[in-house]
């Protein structure tokens, strides 16, 4: 019982997970910090892999695989 | 039950205890408080606005919301008029230059503390950016916003000329 006890703290205390203040989300709220730092180039991307591919999907845009819309 | 199962559950409620922040919410006191101004020349204190109504806002320059607040709480500033009225804003940059720049492109009238430590968000407990609490004439709390859209400078002028007029 002890040994789980102890356990449960050490686990507790040495966890690296910690809370994000709204106030503290600067560096989050950076450019270089976005999934998609440039959402124009980022379409641009997707539209030159999928005509590539010749295949569509899992990126939300529509059309076909032409390369034609 | 037997102690020894209840041991680790307290040693659990006394760990996450100082994570559980209060929040000031409608109907509170407002906390009283003294900062620096941003060019750090003089201290602002919330208790010198005692007898005005005030808007506390706490922005950042990195918060997108706040690049369309600012301007609109400064109009707004200016159409109510600065007798019954004050805006007291409290920056939250980390780097306070970020705040001085962003403050350069889009100047403001009232007046604006620095908090780089972020204690008085703290305080206050506030859940979003930008949060603003308006304070009435007594030092209460009788209106909280966060975030900024753009019809809600309407709502919030309501809430003062309400208070104003109380």
């Amino acid at each position: 019982m002890k040994n789980i006890f102890y356990i449960i703290l050490i686990s507790i205390v040495a966890s690296a997970c910690t809370t994000v203040n709204p106030w503290e989300r600067g560096i989050l709220a950076k450019t270089e910090m976005a999934w998609e730092p440039d959402p124009l180039m980022g379409q641009l991307q997707e539209h030159v892999y999928f005509s590539k591919e010749g295949s569509n999907g899992g990126y939300g845009a529509g059309g076909g695989g032409c390369g034609c819309n | 039950m037997n102690i020894r199962f209840l041991s680790p559950l307290i040693i659990l409620v006394f760990v996450f205890l100082p994570f559980t922040v209060s929040a000031i919410s409608v109907g509170d006191t407002v906390p009283s408080f003294k900062a620096r101004t941003i060019d750090g020349s003089k201290s602002i204190a919330v208790d010198d606005y005692r007898g005005k109504v005030v808007l506390i806002d706490f922005w950042a320059s990195w918060c997108p919301p706040c690049l369309k607040s600012l301007p609109k709480y400064n109009e707004l500033r200016r159409e109510i008029g600065t007798s019954d009225f004050e805006i007291v804003a409290v920056n939250v940059d980390e780097n306070t230059e970020d705040a001085k720049k962003f403050l350069a492109k889009h100047p403001v009238s009232y007046p604006i503390a620095k908090d780089p430590k972020g204690v008085l968000p703290g305080v206050f407990g506030v859940k979003a950016m930008p949060t603003s609490y308006l304070v009435d004439k007594n030092g209460v709390v009788k209106y909280v916003h966060a975030a900024f859209k753009e019809g809600d400078i309407e709502k919030l002028r309501v809430e003062i000329e309400k208070l104003i007029a109380e």
